[in-house]
């Protein structure tokens, strides 16, 4: 068995497939497949990797253990531990993070399912608001916003409306909005024929396009985006 | 007691510095510099350059050794490398190749 013994500095890499004790000093990373020890007064600074880590002593770094990290009373540890179970005795002092392997709960759709819901009272725009959801985030609180003064209409127009809403309050923040891509072939979510000439030329304005001729040309340009 | 011991299967890359007694049984390589005895048993290998108080060489070492009281090539010992040392035992059966250097004015 390996003991680096208390009156011993190691600088470097140490890796092997047999049991390790560190009851001196280690600055450098640790790989084993078998068991590490950090003594009590052993000290180790760099990424531990072990198929088991017991620390009495101070660890500072990334502690990695496929099968258990025990960290005793006396433990010191800075960093992070990741293992399949994790023992921490009263006493032991830790700073940093400890993650096991919890069986990952998809985080996201989680997330867009409760955002859904809590911003759309109408059951029937549910996939639109979806898409919007996708969108953009911060057009999301907008239509949460907007939807609420309003009551359930067609589907085309509230999902217009937030856009224009947002633009009256918020003149600024109108240049990072993407323009809504695809959904339908003119890549519009909205349909130009709805506007006034006024919001045409805003939303020319967005596009950097050309602001002259009449509704219907401007229309036209909007849905081609020439 | 705190002595240092790295056993069959462990690699060590870097610097081992300190006043324990050093014994290697796995294999070291980078350097050695030690306030202490270090030993070179049958199984190690050492890869680095040595120094100590003693040193004996039961396995294999390439690089340079120096003890600042005596180097010993045990009669399993290879070594490649020079030796610096007051004094100097290279037994009957080790293999050695390097130049010695026993610091005689």
């Amino acid at each position: 068995m390996t003991t680096i013994g208390a009156e011993t500095r190691i600088n470097g890499r140490i890796e092997g497939d047999a049991d390790v004790t560190v009851e001196g000093r280690v600055d450098g990373s640790i790989a084993l497949t078998e068991t590490l020890t950090v003594a009590p007064q052993g000290y180790v600074s760099g990424d531990i990797e072990a198929k088991m880590v017991v620390i009495e002593g101070f660890a500072s770094g990334t502690v990695r253990a496929s099968s258990v990290v025990h960290l005793t009373a006396s433990a010191q540890v800075e960093g992070e531990i990741f293992a399949n179970a994790v023992r921490v005795d009263p006493g032991a002092r830790v700073r940093g993070r400890i993650e096991m392997d919890v069986a990952a709960a998809p985080p996201l759709p989680a997330k867009a399912q409760r955002f859904v819901r809590s911003s759309t009272p109408p059951k029937v725009e549910e996939p639109v608001q979806a898409q919007r959801v996708e969108q953009a985030t911060e057009s999301v609180v907008r239509t949460a916003r907007a939807e609420r003064t309003e009551r359930p209409a067609p589907v085309e127009r509230t999902e217009r409306k937030p856009a224009t809403n947002h633009r009256a309050q918020e003149p600024v923040a109108r240049k990072p909005r993407p323009a809504p891509k695809p959904k339908k072939d003119d890549g519009l979510d909205f349909d130009p024929d709805d506007l006034t000439v006024k919001e045409l030329r805003e939303m020319l304005t967005d596009r950097g396009l050309a602001l002259s001729g009449t509704k219907s040309e401007l229309v036209q340009r909007l849905r081609t985006g020439e | 007691m705190a002595d240092t011991l790295i056993g069959k299967g462990i690699v060590v890359d870097g610097e081992i510095t300190g006043t324990a007694p050093l014994v290697v049984e796995g294999i070291v390589k980078g350097r050695i510099d030690l306030d202490a005895t270090v030993i070179v048993a049958a199984s190690g290998l050492v890869e680095a350059d040595v120094m100590g108080d003693n040193v004996e060489i039961n396995g294999q070492v390439t690089g340079n050794v120096t003890a600042r009281d005596r180097a010993e090539i045990k009669g399993d010992g290879r070594m490649v490398g020079d030796i610096k040392a007051p004094r100097i035992l290279i037994a009957d059966g080790a293999g050695f190749k390097g130049h010695i250097d026993m610091d005689v004015d």
